[in-house]
């Protein structure tokens, strides 16, 4: 799928990766993510190789995986966000009030006691935004992340990726759309390499 | 922890199940009463007290063991189908922690279910009950479980690879039912079948939980069957981390982790 490709990223600032469907966009953000080995090659994530120390490399980046379906509809949005939290090891006094901020961001606090079955797809996306967010990694890392959010939501996702870019982390964000507005350094991914622009 | 109040958060709504399997526990219990009515005239030392308690623990012992590893299979391609699988794995803690988590509830609720059929053994002949019995039968099902965890945990890494670990949790238990002195004494079998039956962990916890409930052995009569049985329950695990270590670089290097 890829071919030479040699690609570096800075702390502290935006990346938004282009590309048509079926390019390798999801395929390159599960190999920083460890969900996906390259054939050859390595994938670092602050001198950590992901072949070699992936829970060192799990354990500095948060991943938005590119479908809704990620959690257990017969649980809550409460629920589901805890257990995701408290698998990553984070203790709950920094996890609890990051996730109860970001659902008020949201506007999703009065929803969190549904079952998840009965969310809308836009829900289920900003539950998956609050889930990635309050991690609180240096390197966040979302798949197609404004698939189905409104405006008002979308404008929250830029502001995040916004003050997560201040506070020194790097953002990737992919979007198969050619005229998505996330503020960054915009790339596209074509024939396997990885090239400047739109 | 996490995983433990998961898995009580779903149970909530799953409660009919469980009211659902303590009938099929009754309901089980009294078609082998009447079965054993027919079947009492046996002079082998374990039937001495009839065919009734005798199968209630061969019952037992193999429900924990069947049910464990479809419950593991059948949660974990659940996990995989709703794209939950992927996520878990991002934890940053060791794969088979992660396995270990999800497989947990499924001893816990297997031994609950199976240790049903030795309440009611308890009840339908009391002068057995003793403190040993409970002890003695809550370190087998305790070492049964993690045996069981061991198992589950490599059938369900093949079934999320290969996709064949239903049927393969299905040969296992009609296994166990043949083999496993469960319905009937391994010495009717043919010689070489019951060389086999011997090594079977499921034929020496059955024997034990027997030998404790039936022939009211002490624990030091049983521990070196104790110690056996640890011995199968540790290889199991180490087994299960290798085979996870080995089936899950697969699944990276060849995208499969979720089936969405």
């Amino acid at each position: 799928m890829f071919c030479n490709l040699s690609w570096s990223l800075s702390p502290a600032k935006a990346y938004i990766l282009h590309g048509r469907n079926a390019t390798g966009k999801t395929s390159l953000l599960k190999m920083a993510a460890t969900l996906l080995l390259p054939d050859s090659g390595e994938v670092s994530v602050t001198s950590l190789s992901s072949r070699q120390d992936p829970i060192g490399v799990r354990q500095k980046m948060t991943y938005l995986a590119p479908h809704e379906g990620t959690f257990y509809g017969n649980l809550n949005g409460w629920q589901n966000l805890t257990f995701f939290g408290r698998i990553q090891n984070i203790p709950a006094k920094y996890l609890i009030p990051a996730m109860m901020k970001l659902a008020d961001l949201f506007s999703l606090s009065e929803h969190l006691k549904l079952p998840v079955e009965k969310y809308s797809s836009g829900m289920k996306q900003k539950l998956s935004l609050i889930r990635t967010f309050a991690l609180n990694r240096p390197l966040i890392l979302l798949d197609e992340p404004d698939r189905f959010l409104d405006d008002a939501s979308v404008q929250i996702l830029k502001n995040l990726c916004i003050e997560q870019v201040q506070k020194g982390h790097t953002v990737l964000l992919t979007t198969a759309l050619a005229n998505a507005t996330f503020e960054g350094s915009h790339f596209t991914l074509l024939n396997g390499t990885v090239a400047q622009g739109v | 922890m996490a995983y433990a109040v998961k898995e009580v958060q779903s149970f909530h709504h799953l409660k009919s199940t469980f009211v659902l399997n303590l009938l099929s526990i009754g309901f089980g219990s009294i078609t082998y009463y009447y079965l054993g009515c027919l079947l009492n005239s046996s002079n082998q030392p374990h039937l001495s007290k009839g065919y009734f308690p005798y199968v209630l623990i061969g019952i037992s012992a193999s429900t924990l063991l069947a049910n464990t590893l479809s419950g593991m299979v059948s949660a974990l391609s659940h996990e995989q189908d709703l794209g939950t699988f992927e996520i878990i794995l991002l934890s940053p803690l060791p794969d088979c922690i992660a396995f270990f988590g999800l497989g947990l509830w499924q001893v816990f609720y297997s031994s609950m279910i199976s240790l049903g059929y030795i309440v009611v053994c308890a009840v339908s002949d009391p002068t057995g009950l003793s403190f040993t019995c409970i002890f003695g039968t809550l370190i087998i099902f305790f070492l049964g479980g993690i045996f069981a965890l061991g198992l589950g945990g490599m059938i369900s890494g093949l079934n999320l690879y290969f996709k064949t670990g239903i049927s393969i949790a299905w040969i296992l238990s009609s296994l166990f039912i043949l083999l496993g002195d469960i319905y009937f004494p391994i010495h009717i079998l043919p010689l070489w079948l019951q060389k086999i039956a011997h090594f079977l962990p499921l034929t020496l916890m059955v024997a034990t939980l027997r030998d404790l409930w039936l022939a009211s052995h002490s624990l030091s009569h049983i521990s070196s069957f104790l110690w056996l049985l640890s011995l199968y329950s540790i290889s199991s695990l180490i087994l299960f981390v290798f085979l996870l270590h080995w089936i899950l670089a697969k699944m990276r290097q060849k995208g499969t982790l979720s089936s969405g």
